[in-house]
């Protein structure tokens, strides 16, 4: 399965251990990525998420594709600049992507090109701070500040 | 005459499992447009297990969805292993196998009780309710909890079972098989049920692929795709077994489909009570209270009572995970399976079609 991958894929192709392929790929490669691994029987998206790499000024978009026909997991991974976010749509190639695709611009302030629904709010009504995931957002600073103290002393170190 | 209105299946509505809403758009009583709105349960896990410790975040894990919260434990523990290198006992996977086929069969309870009461067969949710609760005493035993057992931790599990449990569970098992024809009397051979739940909100195979639908929603539609069988874990490579599968792909397809898995569950339950080998139930491992798990990233997947649920795990090599991404089974159940086969429904199916894709809003708010 590897190879095949490789065969389709500009980009680091590991196997991780049996069932699990790891694919770092550029950003302009991604969606491309992703169509092609469609092709190879990659059927289904399990989940499309990021990462906030924070030192690196940098964020890690990660879709788990999966092969129900070969029973292989791809972990597909791109970096994207942290300043000004922007990934291109994946719904064309899988239509679950849309709601993920919300969150992304929710949970990270993400734009996603090509989702009419994209940075509208989807769990959060109403959230008017920095995206809740994104590592520099303090949700104890934020509860001190929204949410009235029940005078119960929590250290957290 | 009001021809076209508007109306809300929940947040609070018995026709909703926990705090989630369906806008409607309703022509007479014909569904024209139907959107989720989601929100009204998220406590935001994903956030909360940054900031805590490996061993803070087993006691907040059980909670992203209350019906089966095995299911998180062993993925969490999975991913956490496979991150670590360890191989659990033989004896730990056994009963791994056992609490989560346990947690599964109560699930499917449940749920069974929940889809019967929509279309008015209450009797159906207290006799579930009531069956399961023999399982939450074993569990309480075993555990020392009735709901949240978090019974299962990185390593195998937290203690061995005490004396009597492989009676006390097989004593269940046993007691349920007496029981199941009497559920099929009275709800899976009803009348009532069938002709409401026939060819009612088909899903073909196609579309369910194409979406990313998994579980007794996709197996019903004749695709045979379990994590049990296609990536096995815990003890399920030395117990015997096949996954049943239907064709319909409508209401009826999915009750039977789970109506057969119980039956599985119970049968996997008593193998691996049956072949459970003595020993360790617990690799020992370092200090719990400083876990400090290696650099590297992970994506553990176990087959709930709903389909395949995951957690995606990235370690920074500190004693707090730096990401965890869980995989909600419902999520494309909801977003936008349950949307788009509402489109044409009567409103008195709405809920009804709801609780047959088993939506557990917790796993899309997390």
């Amino acid at each position: 399965m590897v190879e095949e991958i490789k065969r389709v894929v500009i980009g680091e192709v590991v196997e991780k251990r049996p069932q699990r392929v790891i694919v770092k790929v550029e950003k302009e490669n991604f969606a491309s990525t992703l169509n092609a691994l469609k092709a190879l029987s990659f059927n289904r998206l399990n989940l499309l998420t990021a990462i906030d790499f924070i030192k690196e000024n940098q964020f890690e978009i990660v879709a788990l594709v999966y092969s129900d026909e070969k029973k292989v997991m791809s972990i597909v991974k791109a970096r994207i600049p942290r300043d000004n976010p922007e990934i291109e749509t994946l719904i064309h190639i899988y239509p679950n992507a849309f709601k993920y695709e919300v969150e992304l611009g929710e949970m990270f302030g993400i734009r996603v090109i090509g989702n009419p629904d994209s940075m509208k709010p989807f769990v959060l009504e109403g959230w008017g701070d920095l995206p809740p995931l994104r590592k520099d957002f303090d949700s104890i600073k934020y509860a001190t500040e929204h949410y009235e103290s029940r005078n119960v002393e929590v250290k957290y170190d | 005459m009001i021809r076209e209105y508007e109306l809300n299946i929940g947040p609070n509505h018995p026709g909703i499992h926990g705090n989630f809403q369906v806008h409607l758009k309703l022509e007479g009583d014909t569904i024209v447009e139907a959107k989720g709105n989601s929100g009204y349960l998220h406590r935001a896990f994903e956030k909360l297990m940054e900031q805590r410790t490996y061993l803070q975040n087993l006691a907040l894990i059980p909670r992203v969805c209350v019906p089966e919260p095995d299911i998180n434990e062993a993925a969490y523990a999975m991913a956490i292993e496979e991150l670590m290198g360890v191989e659990i006992p033989e004896r730990a996977k056994f009963i791994r196998t056992i609490v989560l086929e346990a947690a599964r069969s109560m699930a499917l309870l449940f749920h069974f009780g929940g889809t019967a009461a929509m279309i008015g067969n209450y009797t159906v949710n207290y006799w579930a309710v009531a069956d399961r609760d023999l399982m939450v005493d074993i569990f309480l035993k075993l555990t020392g909890a009735r709901v949240y057992h978090m019974y299962i931790w990185p390593g195998g599990v937290r203690r061995d079972t005490y004396p009597g449990f492989e009676d006390d569970v097989l004593g269940w098992v046993k007691y349920m098989k007496e029981r199941l024809p009497e559920y099929d009397n009275l709800f899976f051979k009803n009348p009532m049920f069938m002709h409401r739940a026939r060819g009612l909100a088909k899903i073909s195979k196609e579309e369910a692929l194409q979406m990313g639908v998994t579980g007794p929603n996709l197996k019903a539609t004749g695709v045979k795709v379990d994590v049990r069988l296609d990536e096995p874990y815990a003890a399920y490579p030395y117990l015997d077994f096949d996954v049943p599968v239907l064709d319909d792909g409508d209401a009826w397809a999915r009750e039977i489909q789970r109506r057969l898995e119980f039956e599985l569950s119970l049968n996997l339950i008593e193998q691996a009570v049956k072949k459970m080998p003595k020993g360790e139930v617990w690799k020992k491992m370092p200090n719990p209270f400083k876990w400090v798990i290696p650099e590297g990233e992970a994506y553990a997947r176990v087959e709930s009572s709903r389909g395949e649920y995951g957690y995606y795990f990235v370690s920074d090599g500190t004693d707090k995970p730096y990401r965890v991404a869980i995989r909600g089974v419902s999520m494309p159940h909801m977003y936008p399976l349950a949307e788009k086969l509402l489109i044409g429904q009567k409103l008195s199916d709405a809920p009804f079609i709801l609780e047959t894709l088993d939506i557990c809003p917790p796993e899309i708010d997390r």
